[in-house]
């Protein structure tokens, strides 16, 4: 990954609100062609580091470049380079989608020929095409949502950020949305920067996922490595009762990690959770306990958010 | 008990509402208040002298005496001088006349009134009316109509009895007895009375200030531009309304990653906003002209320039309340504030010139006195172009100051 392009780089990039600190010295490298997710809970500080990214909040400290341009001195050519998918949806609900887009085609300066191609190529994405003559107003949730990114893509930007794009959307327009941008990154090497309180999204869509908390970025890799750092493996097994002295015993076989009890039903975690599993399973048949059920949970970047912040991502 | 709960919800959030409560308390109150002040003297509030310019031309004893008989009503306080250049000068009929626009009524002696009094000739004194107040002027008529009448009353007896007594003597010298006829007397006395029973010696004039046409202003010629002002400044303010609405749903945030300038982004509010209104005053004077047969005065080009230049202050104010409101809610609750005060206050709802002189003045601090004041200068007083650039110069300049307060104070996140 570090061979690529850095295409957006910030040094210690600051922003606050009275004494309140949203964004706190974000150090970041983004590679060209990458989908980064930055995966945080709800007034974590995203939107507030993507509104610097695009121009659209001035930084109160630190620097930043995107595309080769420095985001205060070159802020009009910073966007012409990027777009910004906005987790509201910024669409005029009276005008119809081809109005809405023709609006929108106008500002970025988009003119005759070129704009209707323009027009009917981020219809065709956003698969709006039937709809293109209808009032914005009349659309389902997910359907708007689908015509805020089909604007987000006139400028074919180098850079496009999706904030939080599918709030609020049925799973056949999450699904859409998450094709549209496996298209986008495949077809024209474009860079993704998205955030989400939706680990599962994260980890789906991201090639890189910075966990991000309280204004600052605890750490950025790739998904696979962060699992593997960070992750915690768990053996989850439900009793119809379960005594101390049970508990007691199991959680002293090698390789459980730590252990905890809730409703009788009693988690593992193990770096090595095969052997535990081996070893609990093959006790309990032994000394034929009753087990009700037992379950594998791998990985995932809710428990890296766990480890890292000390709490959940939906807290 | 649901109910209650249900009620109990509604009143704590419409509690929070500051600016709700503003318009359900505050609004009512501040109307009433300026209602009431404005219109103190059609409700038998304290009395107010009526400050009435007379501008004296004749410099005889008749006029001196006229003046000295007008001092001595107490309703009157006469304005004998302006300052010019600062110094007093004597008041002249210009002045008065522009005076009139503020002040209800102007009185001229004319010059040659004591020469054309001593000599019994048709003397005439001349009252220039406000058409907007037909109530005043006509208080002032008849103050001047009944000392004019005892003036006459006494020139008549004083030119009859001295033609009686010269036809005695004429007689008396003649005495050679001749035989008297008394009836032929009695008919020549008759005939001296007759010219001035039929044409009083001192004649009350009456010239309205009007100019635009022959006919009186009607109610329209100043109903169309003072709602049309006031409606014009709801309009601008459903676009302050509307520019805290794509705030609120992003579309704000969204334009400012576009490679525009957020003063075009403004700006091109505004210029929507200033379109609509300037349209909005377009149709309003038609619809008075082609329906109402409202007069359109003398100078379209003038007309043009007021609604320009009262579009443009009132979308200036708009861009203001967008800048100081944090939400819709606010923006609506303060529109109606400010536009139906400033409507009560600003000669909206009735001619300026009808209420107090102070207030008159304190009116002048809204957009809404130097529009109406415009209107009324081209449409009522048969101003052209030259008579409304202040007021259309002080329009623009309001519409740029709130502009640009509002241009270095709006907040787009």
């Amino acid at each position: 990954m570090s061979t690529r392009d850095i295409l957006i780089s910030t040094y210690g990039l600051t922003k606050k609100f009275d004494s309140f600190t949203a964004v706190n010295e974000v150090d970041l490298d983004i590679y060209e062609g990458e989908v980064l997710g930055l995966l945080g809970p709800n007034g974590a500080g995203k939107t507030t580091l993507i509104s610097m990214l695009t121009t659209v909040l001035p930084p109160d400290g630190g620097s930043a470049t995107v595309c080769g341009y420095d985001l205060l001195k070159d802020s009009s050519k910073v966007k012409q380079k990027v777009s910004l998918v906005p987790q509201d949806l910024a669409l005029y609900l009276t005008l119809t989608a081809e109005e809405n887009l023709s609006f929108f085609a106008n500002l970025y300066g988009l003119k005759g020929r070129e704009k209707r191609s323009r027009i009917k190529e981020v219809l065709k994405i956003a698969q709006l095409e039937d709809w293109a003559n209808r009032k914005v107003g009349a659309y389902s949730g997910g359907m708007k949502r689908r015509l805020n990114l089909a604007i987000g893509l006139l400028n074919r930007p180098k850079v496009l950020f999706l904030d939080e794009p599918t709030v609020g959307v049925d799973p056949q327009s999450r699904n859409h949305i998450f094709n549209s941008i496996q298209y986008l990154v495949k077809e024209f090497q474009m860079t993704v920067i998205y955030t989400t309180h939706y680990m599962e999204e994260a980890q789906e869509l991201c090639d890189r996922v910075a966990i991000y908390d309280k204004g600052k970025i605890l750490d950025l890799e790739e998904t696979d490595t962060l699992l593997q750092k960070y992750g915690d493996k768990q053996l989850v097994l439900d009793f119809k009762s379960i005594p101390d002295w049970l508990v007691q015993h199991i959680s002293s076989l090698p390789h459980v990690d730590s252990h905890h009890v809730i409703d009788n039903k009693l988690t593992i975690h193990s770096s090595n959770l095969l052997e535990v599993t081996e070893n609990v399973l093959g006790w309990l048949r032994t000394n034929q306990i009753p087990v009700e059920s037992f379950n594998v949970h791998e990985s995932d970047l809710e428990s890296v958010f766990l480890k890292l912040t000390g709490k959940k991502l939906r807290d | 008990m649901s109910m209650w709960h249900i009620a109990r919800k509604d009143l704590q959030i419409l509690f929070r509402d500051i600016w709700g409560l503003a318009y359900l308390f505050l609004a009512p109150i501040i109307i009433i208040a300026i209602a009431s002040v404005a219109l103190s003297g059609l409700y038998g509030g304290p009395t107010e002298k009526f400050k009435i310019p007379v501008v004296v031309e004749d410099s005889g004893q008749a006029a001196k005496d006229m003046v000295e008989a007008l001092n001595k009503v107490e309703a009157l306080d006469l304005i004998l001088t302006y300052k010019k250049d600062g110094k007093e000068q004597p008041m002249t009929r210009s002045e008065a006349e522009e005076l009139v626009k503020d002040k209800k009524a102007a009185i001229v002696i004319p010059k040659g009134f004591s020469k054309a009094v001593d000599e019994g000739k048709g003397a005439s004194v001349e009252v220039i009316q406000n058409p907007a107040d037909q109530v005043i002027p006509g208080v002032i008529k008849n103050v001047v109509s009944e000392y004019t009448s005892r003036l006459s009353t006494a020139i008549v007896a004083n030119q009859v009895g001295a033609q009686s007594i010269q036809n005695f003597a004429s007689v008396v010298g003649q005495k050679h007895n001749l035989k008297l006829d008394p009836t032929s007397e009695i008919s020549k006395v008759q005939d001296y009375v007759k010219p001035y029973t039929e044409k009083p010696p001192i004649e009350v004039k009456t010239k309205s200030l009007e100019k635009s046409k022959g006919s009186t202003a009607t109610p329209f010629d100043y109903n169309v531009p003072g709602y049309a002002v006031m409606f014009v400044l709801f309009g601008a303010s459903s676009a302050a309304s509307a520019l805290l609405e794509e705030r609120e749903n992003g579309t704000l945030r969204k334009l400012k990653t576009l490679p525009i300038s957020s003063q075009s982004i403004l700006l091109g509010k505004m210029l929507s906003s200033f379109m609509t209104a300037t349209f909005q005053c377009l149709v309003l004077f038609t619809v008075g002209y082609l329906v109402f047969d409202m007069n359109l005065g003398n100078s379209i080009l003038g007309l043009l320039l007021m609604m320009i230049s009262t579009a443009f202050a009132a979308t200036g104010l708009a861009m203001l309340l967008a800048a100081f409101c944090k939400t819709r809610s606010q923006a609506s609750g303060i529109s109606l504030l400010v536009v139906l005060s400033m409507s009560a206050l600003g000669g909206s709802w009735w001619p300026l010139s009808i209420v107090p002189e102070w207030l008159q003045k304190f009116a002048h601090v809204t957009l809404t006195a130097w529009s109406t004041g415009g209107f009324s200068d081209l449409l009522v007083y048969g101003g052209g172009l030259v008579d409304i650039l202040l007021p259309a110069g002080v329009l623009l300049g309001m519409g740029l100051l709130f502009l640009t307060i509002a241009i270095q104070r709006f907040r787009f996140e």
